[in-house]
């Protein structure tokens, strides 16, 4: 095993964490204000995905589709937190479901317009450079830097501006928040939406990496949970846990298959489980 | 017009019913001690006045203003200050964090307790269960309002404390803000207040001015 091969397969890794951060973080974080789990997140994902496809083909560039899967990611999540997620606010077993039957209902319209077939974005960066001797695709650094500085930003926002102490007041104790004057409903929504425009920029990103189906996001939404049940809703601790599962998942597939390595991933889920229950109070970085 | 002015209050958890019929109000610059035995009623009353649990009948209104709907935070807006009696600080902020919440600052804070200044960058959580009540109600003091809503802030305070305490209710009403302090400690709330309320089985059954009541007479009053 060369330097070459072990730095091929570290950044491969890294590019797949990053991608179960993105997503993981907004699911953490949804999970620590509102107590609900978003079983659309895999769907959010596959829009973004479809929106970098349907901009690319009307000729504007990658970059337009990217930032057009963030706007169209936090409308919907808006527009999902607003219309059924705060009308199951004190049921959020019912939130849950609704999440799971607002996917179908995305998936099925998704299917609808495009069609069930697979669909490609072609790579907007393709070649290679040459890392410790490794050839690596520029794309996949691409992707590595973009969701490293998103999820730097979300880190920086939450723990140095008012608008993360109001985000982590509310998901430390909603009630005594709202008596200190924090608007707690309004910040519940922003968060809602800045987790869906998370899920719908990682779709956008893997999108000339993967087949873009109306049910991709189903393949990657198995790992994001196992991320979040891991790591815990605290965010700091998703990092860890989605590089953790990142570096299974990778050594895996490479020594085994990919089936082997789902199963891997839900024995290492179990082994930290059953060492340690991994926290869903305290505090949220 | 009243700053705090609550009429007919129903509240209660599970369709229990554990305030029946409250009607209080405070005038600006008034501190009226609501006092009674445990299961009163009085937290209850307190968590529906500051809007953490909904009203199931009745009104309150802050400044003429009908909040009995509204969410805590338009309260807070109104001028509502509330120290709750469990868990009154955000334990995983830190003393500055829960400062900076309400727009306040650790300077602002010493003011009340010093040693909050000190420790601004600590965890709240980490404070003894008496700091974290002295730390909430200079968070109050620090951004005063108009009407502050305490249950019990003197709980687990050392004697000093407890005048400090008392100090820094008294120079807010000395402001013009109204205090509705629900106490425990009778000597203190009874040296702080200008009018008493008991209540017992989720109403007001008797009340008076302090100037014309002797403490022994409200103990004996809680003792039925």
């Amino acid at each position: 095993m060369d330097f070459a091969f072990l730095v091929d397969q570290g950044l491969g890794i890294l590019a797949t964490a990053s991608v179960s951060a993105l997503v993981a973080m907004g699911l953490a974080l949804s999970f620590r204000l509102m107590g609900i789990i978003n079983l659309a997140s895999g769907d959010f994902m596959m829009i973004g995905a479809y929106s970098v496809l349907t901009f690319v083909a009307i000729g504007l560039p990658y970059v337009v589709g990217v930032l057009a899967a963030c706007v169209i990611g936090f409308l919907l999540g808006a527009l999902t937190e607003r219309g059924l997620l705060q009308r199951f606010s004190r049921a959020p077993e019912l939130a849950i479901l609704g999440t799971f039957g607002l996917g179908i209902v995305i998936r099925q319209v998704v299917e609808l317009i495009y069609g069930k077939n697979f669909q490609f974005v072609e790579n907007p960066l393709p070649g290679s450079v040459e890392i410790g001797g490794a050839e690596f695709s520029i794309y996949r650094l691409v992707l590595i830097g973009v969701s490293v500085v998103v999820i730097g930003a979300l880190l920086l926002v939450l723990t140095l501006t008012p608008l993360g102490v109001k985000v982590r007041a509310v998901a430390a104790d909603g009630d005594l928040a709202e008596t200190l004057g924090v608007r707690s409903r309004r910040l519940k929504l922003v968060v809602f939406a800045v987790s869906t425009a998370m899920a719908s920029l990682a779709g956008s990103l893997i999108a000339p990496l993967t087949n873009v189906g109306p049910g991709m996001g189903n393949a990657y939404l198995f790992v994001m949970f196992v991320v979040v049940i891991v790591g815990g809703a605290r965010v700091s601790m998703v990092l860890v846990a989605a590089l953790a599962i990142a570096i299974v998942q990778n050594v895996t597939t490479l020594v085994v298959d990919s089936l082997v390595a789902k199963l891997a991933i839900l024995a290492m889920a179990f082994i930290v489980l059953a060492a340690s229950r991994p926290s869903t109070k305290g505090a949220i970085v | 017009m009243p700053l705090l002015d609550v009429q007919g209050l129903v509240a209660g958890y599970a369709g229990a019913r554990i305030v029946t019929g409250l009607d209080l109000a405070i005038e600006p610059g008034e501190v009226v001690a609501l006092l009674g035995r445990n299961g009163a009623g009085k937290s209850t009353a307190v968590a529906a006045i500051t809007g953490t649990l909904p009203a199931m009948a009745g009104s309150i209104a802050i400044g003429g203003a009908d909040v009995t709907k509204a969410a805590p935070s338009r309260r807070f807006q109104l001028g509502m200050r509330t120290v709750r009696q469990d868990q009154p600080i955000l334990r995983d902020l830190t003393v500055a964090e829960n400062l900076r919440l309400v727009g306040a600052s650790k300077e602002d804070a010493a003011e009340g307790f010093p040693f909050l200044a000190e420790r601004s960058s600590q965890r709240a959580g980490t404070l003894s269960g008496g700091e974290q009540k002295m730390l909430a109600v200079a968070r109050a003091a620090a951004n005063p309002g108009l009407l502050w809503i305490l249950d019990e802030p003197s709980e687990g305070l050392q004697p000093k404390n407890v005048d400090r305490c008392a100090q820094l209710i008294r120079e807010a009403a000395a402001r013009g803000v109204g205090v509705l302090l629900v106490e425990q400690h009778i000597g203190m709330a009874l040296n702080v207040a200008d009018r008493w309320l008991v209540m017992e089985t989720g109403a007001v059954i008797d009340h008076g001015e302090v100037s014309a009541t002797t403490h022994e007479t409200v103990s004996r009053r809680l003792a039925v």
